[in-house]
C-alpha cells in the first residue's frame, strides 16, 4: 500500500502523535477527578479487545485492519459511561456492564494486570494477523484476551448494596496491591 | 548472584583466569541492577508520577545528540579517502557509541570490524577516535568553565546556607585540579615521571587533546567543523538531562542544570565506580541539592537520564550492529512497512508496562481504587443517627481532627465546597470529625489523615454514596450529579 518508506514513516508519526496526544488528553481529564486508576483500566481493557475484534475482522475478511480505528473505537466503547457521566449526568448502573464490564472489571480480581494482560494480548494478536499474516495465532491470541477478561468478569465481587457490604469488601480488598 | 557467576571461573593456580567478556557483563548487570533498584526506591518515595512526555522527549534528544555526530564521522573519514554512506555512518554511530559503553574501546572494535567486513582500511580509525575524543574533552571543558563562571555571576545567592550548601565549591576545587595538572604536566619532572609510566605500562606516549589535534594539521575551518557538532551533542545531551529532571518536577534554570551536567561528565572522567555507577546520581544530588533543589526528585531525574542515556543507545547500538553485520534481517523485522508496525506495537506496549508500574509504585496502599469513585448509587443503607436529621440530599465531609480545631476552620471547608463549581448551594452540608459516625458509614480512614472522605444521603436520611477526595472539592461535579439523581429519584418517588 505505501511503496515509499518516507511516507510511511510519516503517516505512522503522525497516527503515533495523535494516538499519545489523544491519550493524554483522557488521561488528562480522568487525573484532575483523581480517577487514573479507571483510566489505566477502562483505556487498556478497550483497546486490547478492539484490536482482538480486528484479529477476528482480519482472519475473516483476510485484509490487514487499521490498528488505530478500531483501538479508538475500542476504548471509546469502554470509557462510554464515564462520558455518559460527565455528560448525560448518569451515574453508573450495572446494567453498564454492556460496555465491556465497564462496572464488574472494578470489582473483579487483580484488575489492573488483568488489564494490562488484555491490552498486550490484543496488540500482539493484531500484529501477528494483520502484519504477519499468522491467522491461527493471532485469533489465539485474541481469544485468549476475551476469555481472561469474561474469567476475570465472571469472578467480580458483587456491588456493596448495604455498609456491611462496604466493609466486608473494603477489609477484603485491602489485602491486594493492584 | 552476578558476582558468585562472575568468580566462578576464577582458578588460583598463580594465574588469575577470569573471562573479560564475564566482567563486563557482569558490571553492566550490576549497573542495571542497581539502577533498577534505585529507580524503584526512589519511584516509591515521589507523590506524583513523572511526565512520561517530558520522558519521551529526552529520549528523543539523547537519539539527536548521536544523529549530529554522523556528519564528524563522514567528513574525518573523507579525509582519508573512505566514504561513507549516511544511512551506513549513522548505524556505525550507534553501533560504536553503543558499544563504547559497555566496553573499554568498544568503539574501536566495532568501527574496525565493519571495516574488515567492507574491506577497508582500518588505519584511520584509530586516528578518528582519538581525534573524537580530542574534540569532546575540549569542548565539555571549555561548556565547564564558561557555566562555572556565569553561574558565578548570575547566581551567587541561590546556594543554601545548610552543609549541603558547601558542596557548590567542590567544583571549584576540580577546576584548581585541572589547572594544576596543566601546570605540572608543563615541568620536566612531571613530563619525565608521566612519559616513562606510559612507556612502561603502555608502550606509548602520552599526548595531550591539543598535541593531538595538532599532529592532524587541520585547517582551522576543519578544526571548527569537528568541534562544532562535538559542541553540540554536549548542548542537546544537556537537554536530556533537563528534560529528565523536569520530568520529576525539578526546574533549575537551563543554565545552572548545563553546569551540572558539565561537571557529572567531567567528574566521569575520575573511575572511582565501576562503570560509573552512581556517579551521576550522587553528584546530580548534591550539586544541585546545594543549589537548593529537593534530593529524591534529582536523584530520580538523574536515574531517568542515566536509564536513557546508557541502555538507549546500547539498544539502539545492538540493533545497529546486527542490521551492519546480519546479511538477512528476521521475518519480524524484514520490510520498512513492517518495521515501523513493530516499533509501533513495542512503544505501545511500553508505554502501558511503564504505566502500571508507576501507578502500582506511586499507589499502593490507596484505600479500594476499584470501588473508590465508581460513582454508582447501589448503596441504600440507614443510618439512624443521621435519619433523624436530614430533610434534603446532605453531604457529610468527615476530617481528621487535627485539620478542623476551630470553627472558622469548619467554616472554611464549606466555603471550600461551595465555591466555583462546587456544591450547589439548595443541598445540605455538614462537616464531621465524629468517629462513631465514621466507623457507621464506613469512613474511619478519613479522620486517621487519609484523604478527606465523604457521604452522600439522601433526603430519607439513607447513605447513598461515599468515597475520598483526592482534594478538597476535587469531586465536586460528581457529588452534583449524584445529588441530582438522588433529588429526581426522590420527586419520582413523591409523584
Amino acid at each position: 500500500m505505501f511503496k515509499n518508506p518516507k511516507r510511511l514513516m510519516l503517516r505512522a508519526i503522525c497516527w503515533t502523535v495523535f494516538a499519545l496526544y489523544e491519550l493524554r488528553l483522557l488521561q488528562h481529564q480522568y487525573q484532575i477527578h483523581g480517577t487514573s486508576w479507571h483510566f489505566l483500566v477502562h483505556s487498556m481493557i478497550g483497546v486490547g479487545l478492539g484490536l482482538s475484534a480486528a484479529t477476528f475482522w482480519t482472519a475473516h475478511k483476510r485484509q490487514a485492519a487499521n490498528p488505530w480505528v478500531w483501538g479508538l473505537i475500542g476504548q471509546l466503547v469502554s470509557m462510554l459511561p464515564d462520558f455518559m457521566f460527565i455528560i448525560l449526568r448518569m451515574p453508573h448502573d450495572p446494567w453498564m456492564d454492556v460496555f465491556v464490564g465497564h462496572i464488574s472489571i472494578h470489582t473483579s480480581p487483580a484488575p489492573l494486570i488483568v488489564s494490562l494482560v488484555v491490552f498486550s494480548l490484543g496488540i500482539w494478536s493484531w500484529y501477528c494477523g494483520s502484519v504477519l499474516k499468522r491467522y491461527r495465532l493471532s485469533l489465539t491470541l485474541a481469544g485468549a484476551a476475551i476469555i481472561l477478561l469474561l474469567l476475570a468478569l465472571s469472578l467480580h465481587r458483587a456491588l456493596p448494596s448495604s455498609l456491611h457490604d462496604l466493609m466486608r469488601y473494603e477489609s477484603f480488598t485491602k489485602s491486594q496491591l493492584i | 548472584m552476578i558476582w558468585l557467576w562472575l568468580w566462578r571461573d576464577v582458578r588460583y593456580d598463580g594465574v588469575m583466569r577470569v573471562s573479560p567478556t564475564k566482567i563486563i557483563i557482569g558490571l553492566t548487570g550490576l549497573s542495571l541492577v542497581v539502577q533498577v533498584g534505585g529507580a524503584y526506591a526512589v519511584v516509591r518515595k515521589l507523590h506524583s508520577l513523572p511526565h512520561l512526555s517530558d520522558i519521551a522527549l529526552a529520549a528523543g534528544f539523547e537519539v539527536a545528540a548521536f544523529l549530529v555526530l554522523v556528519p564528524l564521522m563522514r567528513r574525518f573519514y573523507s579525509l582519508y579517502d573512505i566514504r561513507l554512506k549516511r544511512g551506513e555512518a549513522t548505524a556505525l554511530i550507534f553501533a560504536s557509541e553503543g558499544y563504547s559503553h559497555v566496553l573499554p574501546f568498544g568503539d574501536y572494535i566495532a568501527q574496525r570490524y565493519y571495516f574488515g567486513r567492507t574491506k577497508r582500511a582500518g588505519g584511520p580509525i584509530l586516528a578518528y577516535i582519538t581525534v573524537l575524543y580530542s574534540f569532546a574533552v575540549i569542548a565539555l571543558i571549555g561548556i565547564f568553565l564558561t557555566c562555572q563562571v556565569l553561574v558565578t555571576v548570575l547566581y551567587p545567592n541561590k546556594v543554601t546556607s545548610s552543609l549541603l550548601g558547601k558542596f557548590a565549591l567542590f567544583p571549584f576545587f576540580v577546576t584548581g585540579l585541572i589547572v594544576l595538572i596543566l601546570l605540572t604536566r608543563r615541568t620536566k619532572f612531571m613530563r619525565r615521571s608521566v612519559n616513562g609510566f606510559f612507556r612502561k605500562n603502555f608502550k606509548s606516549r602520552p599526548d595531550s587533546p591539543f598535541a593531538i589535534i595538532r599532529s592532524h594539521h587541520l585547517t582551522p575551518l576543519e578544526t571548527l567543523r569537528l568541534l562544532s557538532p562535538t559542541l553540540l551533542t554536549w548542548l542537546i545531551e544537556s537537554i536530556a538531562y533537563y528534560l529528565c529532571l523536569r520530568s520529576f518536577g525539578v526546574q533549575p534554570p537551563f543554565l545552572l542544570c548545563l553546569y551540572a551536567f558539565s561537571f557529572v561528565k567531567v567528574f566521569r572522567f575520575i573511575p572511582i565506580f565501576p562503570g560509573g555507577v552512581g556517579e551521576i546520581e550522587t553528584i546530580s544530588a548534591l550539586l544541585l541539592g546545594s543549589y537548593g533543589y529537593p534530593a529524591v526528585p534529582v536523584i530520580g531525574g538523574a536515574i531517568c537520564f542515566r536509564l536513557i542515556s546508557y541502555w538507549l543507545p546500547l539498544t539502539i547500538g545492538a540493533v545497529s550492529f546486527a542490521s551492519l553485520t546480519k546479511p538477512r534481517l528476521p521475518k519480524l523485522w524484514r520490510g520498512a512497512q513492517r518495521r515501523t508496525q513493530l516499533m509501533g506495537v513495542i512503544l505501545f506496549q511500553t508505554v502501558a508496562v511503564l504505566a502500571v508500574i508507576g501507578y502500582a509504585a506511586t499507589n499502593p496502599l490507596t484505600p479500594d481504587h476499584g470501588l473508590q469513585q465508581i460513582d454508582a448509587l447501589t448503596i441504600n443503607d440507614t443510618v439512624p443517627i443521621i435519619s433523624a436529621t436530614v430533610t434534603k440530599p446532605t453531604l457529610i465531609l468527615f476530617t481528621s481532627d487535627s485539620d478542623t480545631k476551630c470553627a472558622a476552620q469548619l467554616a472554611h471547608y464549606r466555603s471550600v465546597y461551595r465555591a466555583g463549581r462546587g456544591l450547589h448551594q439548595r443541598y445540605d452540608i455538614r462537616v464531621s470529625q465524629d468517629e462513631t459516625l465514621a466507623s457507621e458509614v464506613a469512613l474511619p480512614d478519613a479522620l486517621r489523615g487519609c484523604n478527606p472522605g465523604y457521604a452522600l444521603f439522601d433526603a430519607h436520611g439513607h447513605i447513598r454514596y461515599r468515597t475520598y477526595d483526592p482534594q478538597y472539592d476535587r469531586h465536586s461535579d460528581e457529588q452534583n450529579i449524584l445529588m441530582e439523581n438522588l433529588e429526581m429519584k426522590m420527586t419520582g418517588d413523591h409523584v
